[in-house]
């Protein structure tokens, strides 16, 4: 709301209130000041002026140069076009470094080579009225020097509230003045509607106002006002306007605008021929209807919007905008005045369905005041009256009576407010009953009874927000000052809630990734089909169950993400065309699916979508709505090693992915992963000959592994440069870290022997798949062991390879002996020969 | 041959010839020098060794003598050899020393590897130890949610411009779905499932379709309530002002202004003193010296009756603040947009932990 404090005076006596503390008060009410304009159509010295003498221009017959004094010593030589300009009468002076309307800058200049030092100015150039094709002739007994803006009230003060919308009230001056002025001390000054009325003059008799239905339209006043003429509107009231922010058009529209920004009541006037058959009808559209709203745009309808009929078709489209031929007329000279109050909700879903948003759907859809309706319709008429006296026309006939339909009038709602309750909610202590009811009376409450510490007041019309008995409590507060609240911290019993661990441990997780050397990046979980596409993901895998969007800002961003690989991906991609190679990022995000994705069949690595996330509790868990995980992915852009004094660059592979993998699990705690070679169809972003499903005791983490080169391409990254991506659901490595540690019962205080042997093996038996053979050979002291080397070529046949095993060997008991050590190795040794056909290299 | 000679003999000449080459080494003392000296004398197979061996066939007379002989000699051999160690150290320490110094300007190695937290999740951390030190638990709640949890529970109407307050994401497919607009859902979620005294802190990722300058349709809130017998007003504003004198330093002051949220009454918004110019007035805070920080209030009785509380016996207060934006005020980062751009060498700025 855009508040000249020029037309706020009006209302309440803000002369000698400083503006700080205008602003100031205004915020600690609520009202929150956003900003704060001078407006100053007139800026520098422009000051009344009398012309002592003039001459003929000797260049030129239709101007004159006048002698022109504004008070000083030495008078102003100006050249003047002006045909009344003439010795004695006192004019508006514009000297050098005035501004005028329009940015018009006034500096001496040569005419026709004669200097003038300035302009004497015709209304129009102020702004202040009709042009009149002289130079404005001012009140001869005004004193020489004064001020023009000062003298005509032209500098006003512009504050913008921003308004919530508990506060329809203050979409009005009269709202505003009202907070302000019981908070200021300053009493509200209500203007009047009153003015003249031809008693034989009855709006009934020209006009009958049928309501369909009383939900969408409550009440209904027509006001009939004949003989007017729509002139242009007295200063005082165009200047409020522009102030406001709306353009003045002609008193008649002047008027209703002018009575909508003092009361905050929507309202319209009708040319009566407009009005055919004299029927104004409040009903629903038909249906499949087309209307054309003033602004010329047509609008499809349907039966949940309401409009104003006349005998003929729709004229208006109700509480939003009239129709097209409902304006007011250079040749208007009977109108009707519509004050009404329509269904706020409906209202609502007009105004948003067909994307009309306007100072009168803005007030109807926050409630407006049904009560004073009347007082409005007569006090538009009133100002009708009065502009059309004051700019000379002839005064117009103002109905006597109204049509005021109002089946069901609304009745005060009565509040009761304990004082007891105020001090435990506010924790002011020392507050008094009289307090309270100076506090609610100040802003129209009706004070109506005490009980001991219970008060019962009568909520105003016009505060449909205060529903309650809390809503009492704010008002006083409000006006009491939020800054007389004490400072206390609250006194409680221990909270017996339990804390959920698992935020604990994505904190950690995080901790533990950013050690690694990764940087947490954070971005918005949206993607796109074609994004899908590019991941490889076709229909029916587990992440082509994306959650849609209704209202996507942009048509890529109108899925929600179903793995966090599309983002680290883009991150890559952005960091390496500013040059950064090398990137490790990665980012913990919800990543969301349709039910659907745990209905269907799910392999193995994905079976944990079968469970809702772990934050959803309670009955949420029985609501129809996405899963929900929680999922950490991890990118590794090439190089692994940057070139430095020490090393050389080299590329990042799988195994320096996998370390880090190892190294940040076993930050929150997790040892021995498992690493299985994983189906292409589980993860199809990845390249199938470098990737693995990632596993702790048989639990499914996530994965790891190489990006599919024709992801890359499509992610605008060189395929011979694919970056390492691993995602982990960290759900299922909570539940992971969750499970007992193995602790052993005794660790062995005697030296442990070591034995390094190298076997040779079929090239396609895996390490893990030796680790299992040695894991399974029974033996009391065999303690450890290692793979410290892979061969293949020269010296190992074809189809063969050589794995190199450090063996650990320590007993609890002793200092094992070397022939001890031994046997074992022989035993050993048979054992993988037996099992796994392994040769002693 | 030696062999034939006094044993006593044949001592005194190891011992001529060990006392040569200790001369010999103390010139250039190393310690393979000294270790093959061992060896040639006092080795398995050594002078001495040999010599003490050669005792058994010696005359039976000649014995004590020449046992007392070869055992002087082992001695003398054994000290002279430790006192050598000791030298060929010492002298090996000193050329340690005299080796020329390194450049310690050299980049360090594996440098690469230092990872860092987002600003946002270094501001969350501190949150969570603040709020934890008031006694607040920390809850989480969904992202997709329903209306009824984001909206309708928080008395927020249907059909009320309340609702235009925040620019909803809707989900398709699904009744009444949405992405949740604000962190504060996590009051209902909670309050279903717990009885009070409560004190929960909640802080995530939340949505509203709005892109600009100072908006991004994802961004971050943390959202705290209290449920108890007697909670008032005046709590709120002793907690706002240890919390954010916790982050922003205990210079500043904080101020409580009302406003309007649906789920809190009376509502308001709290102001910090500007964390650039410390209330001065500056480009940051419009010259006003105050930044707005967030909403509170006091738990609308509403809210308590969805939730099936007894509205006359708990009272309540709530708030919610944006941490994008107390993230950038920490860290006086000049562009929202920044946070989300994944940019390594704006990430690698920040650290592990928050102080």
């Amino acid at each position: 709301m855009q508040v000249s404090l020029n037309w706020l005076n009006d209302y309440i006596d803000l002369d000698g209130v400083s503006l700080e503390t205008i602003c100031t008060t205004l915020v600690n009410l609520g009202l929150e000041v956003e900003t704060v304009e001078a407006f100053e159509p007139l800026k520098g010295p422009i000051v009344v002026g009398e012309i002592l003498e003039t001459e003929v221009h000797p260049d030129a017959d239709k101007l004159k140069l006048c002698r022109v004094s504004t008070g000083e010593a030495e008078p102003l030589t100006i050249v003047c076009g002006g045909a009344n300009a003439r010795a004695g009468i006192k004019v508006a002076v514009a000297k050098n470094g005035a501004v005028l309307p329009g940015d018009f800058k006034i500096k001496s200049s040569k005419i026709r080579g004669q200097k003038s030092f300035g302009m004497l100015c015709g209304i129009d150039e102020l702004g202040l009225g009709e042009a009149d094709g002289g130079i404005w002739e001012l009140d001869n007994g005004l004193e020489l020097g004064r001020s023009i803006a000062e003298l005509y009230k032209t500098n006003d003060t512009i504050l913008t509230i921003g308004l919530t919308p508990n506060r329809p009230d203050c979409l009005g001056y009269i709202g505003i003045a009202r907070d302000l002025g019981a908070k200021l001390g300053k009493p509200l000054k209500e203007p009047s509607a009153e003015c003249p009325v031809a008693d034989s003059h009855n709006t009934g008799d020209h006009i009958r106002v049928e309501i369909e239905n009383e939900d969408d339209c409550g009440r209904f006043c027509a006001l009939r006002v004949s003989g007017v003429k729509p002139v242009a509107s007295p200063l005082w009231m165009k200047q409020r306007l522009e102030a406001s922010g709306i353009r003045p058009i002609n008193l008649i529209v002047d008027a209703t605008n002018f009575v909508m920004l003092e009361y905050a009541q929507p309202n319209h006037a009708y040319d009566e021929r407009d009005i055919k058959g004299g029927l104004i009808a409040v009903k629903r559209s038909g249906g499949d209807q087309k209307f054309a709203t003033l602004d010329d745009k047509e609008h499809q309808l349907t039966a949940k919007d309401i409009l104003i009929h006349d005998q003929e078709q729709a004229i208006g489209l109700a509480g939003i905008m009239g129709g097209q031929n409902s304006q007011v007329k250079d040749d208007t000279e009977n109108v009707v005045i519509e004050v009404a109050h329509f269904n706020a909700s409906l209202v609502r879903k007009t105004s948003k369905r067909l994307a009309i948003h306007t100072d009168s759907s803005h007030r109807f859809e926050r409630g407006i005041d049904i009560t004073r309706l009347d007082f409005i319709a007569r006090r538009i008429a009133s100002l009708i009256y009065k502009g059309l006296v004051e700019t000379g026309s002839a005064a117009p006939e103002v109905a006597s009576t109204m049509v005021d339909v109002y089946p069901s009038p609304q009745k005060p709602s009565r509040i009761a407010l304990r004082l007891s309750r105020v001090k435990k909610i506010l924790g002011l202590s020392l507050l008094t009953t009289d307090q309270c009811i100076n506090h609610l009376t100040s802003i129209g409450f009706e004070f109506l009874d005490k009980k001991e510490d219970r008060m019962l007041f009568e909520v105003p019309s016009w505060r449909r927000d205060i529903e309650r008995e809390v809503d009492l409590i704010e008002e006083v507060a409000r006006l009491e000052g939020y800054d007389k609240l004490p400072r206390t911290l609250p006194m409680m019993e221990i909270s017996p809630t339990p804390e959920d661990l698992f935020i604990d441990f994505s904190e950690k997780i995080k901790v533990a990734t950013a050690e690694t050397g990764f940087h947490e990046v954070i971005s918005f979980p949206f993607t796109n089909q074609r994004e899908l596409e590019w991941l490889n993901i076709e229909a029916g895998h587990p992440c082509s169950h994306a959650v849609k969007l209704a209202n996507p800002l942009t048509e890529d961003q109108n899925l929600l993400h179903t793995s966090n690989v599309g983002n680290l991906l883009r991150a890559v991609a952005k960091n390496r065309r500013v040059g950064t190679t090398g990137a490790q990022l990665f980012e913990v995000a919800r990543c969301f699916y349709r039910p659907e994705a745990k209905d269907g069949e799910l392999s193995e690595p994905w079976a944990m979508l079968k469970k809702q996330g772990q934050h959803i509790k309670g009955k949420a868990l029985s609501d129809v709505r996405p899963i929900e995980r929680t999922r950490l992915g991890g990118i590794l852009d090439h190089p692994c090693v940057v070139r430095s004094w020490d090393q050389k660059e080299r590329p990042v592979n799988f195994f320096d992915a996998k370390g880090d993998l190892e190294k940040l699990l076993q930050g929150v705690g997790l040892r021995g992963l498992e690493f299985k070679p994983s189906d292409s169809r589980d993860f199809p972003w990845l390249n199938p000959t470098a990737s693995a499903r990632v596993l702790y005791r048989g639990h499914e983490l996530g994965y790891l592994g190489e990006t599919h080169p024709r992801t890359c391409q499509d992610f605008g990254l060189d395929y011979r440069e694919a970056p390492f991506v691993f995602e982990l659901d960290l759900e299922a490595v909570f539940e992971c870290c969750l499970m007992p540690i193995e602790t052993s019962q005794s660790i062995s205080q005697f030296p442990a022997v070591s034995r390094d042997l190298a076997f040779v093996v079929d090239s396609g038996l895996s390490n893990a798949d030796f680790s299992t053979e040695i894991a399974a050979f029974q033996s009391k002291n065999l303690s450890a062991f290692q793979l410290f080397d892979q061969y293949l070529g020269e010296g190992v046949p074809d189809g063969k390879k050589s794995l190199a095993y450090a063996f650990s060997f320590q007993s609890p008991k002793k200092t094992l002996t070397d022939k001890e050590v031994d046997k074992e190795i022989e035993r050993l040794k048979a054992w993988l020969k037996k099992q796994l056909n392994a040769e002693l290299r | 041959m030696t062999e034939s000679l006094p044993i006593v003999d044949r001592a005194s000449k190891i011992r001529q010839n060990f006392e040569e080459q200790v001369a010999l080494i103390k010139q250039t003392p190393e310690s393979a020098t000294l270790e093959d000296l061992r060896i040639k004398f006092l080795g398995k197979k050594g002078e001495i060794t040999r010599l003490m061996e050669s005792l058994r066939n010696a005359p039976k007379d000649e014995r004590p003598t020449a046992g007392k002989a070869i055992n002087d000699l082992r001695k003398y051999a054994e000290g002279e050899i430790a006192t050598l160690k000791t030298v060929v150290e010492r002298s090996a320490v000193d050329a340690l020393l005299k080796k020329s110094p390194i450049d310690v300007s050299l980049p360090a190695a594996n440098q690469s590897k230092q990872g860092s937290l987002h600003p946002v999740s270094l501001i969350r951390q501190k949150l969570i130890r603040e709020f934890r030190r008031l006694g607040f638990t920390v809850k989480d709640g969904p992202e997709v949610d329903l209306d009824y949890y984001n909206f309708s529970a928080l008395n927020f109407r249907d059909d009320h411009p309340a609702r235009d307050m925040q620019d909803t994401f809707f989900v398709d497919g699904f009744k009444d779905t949405l992405l949740r607009t604000h962190t504060s859902n996590t009051q209902i979620h909670t309050m279903l499932g717990d009885r009070p005294p409560l004190r929960v802190v909640s802080l995530g990722r939340t949505y509203r379709c709005d892109s600009d300058l100072t908006h991004t349709p994802m961004f971050h809130q943390v959202e705290g309530f209290i449920v108890d017998r007697n909670i008032s007003m005046g709590d709120i504003k002793g907690v706002m002002d240890h919390f954010l004198k916790a982050i922003f330093g205990s210079d500043l002051e904080i101020r409580l202004r009302p406003s309007f949220f649906p789920f809190v009454e009376p509502g308001g918004e709290v102001d910090l003193q500007c964390v650039a110019c410390r209330g001065k007035g500056c480009r940051i805070c419009s010259d006003t010296g105050w930044l707005e920080i967030g909403g509170l209030g006091m738990i609308h009785p509403n809210v308590f009756e969805a939730v099936d509380y007894d509205s006359e016996t708990y009272t309540g207060f709530a708030f919610g603040f944006g941490i994008d934006r107390m993230a950038m005020l920490k860290y006086g980062l000049g562009d929202l947009r920044t946070l989300f751009e994944g940019d390594r060498r704006f990430q690698s700025q920040f650290h592990i932990h928050s102080l």
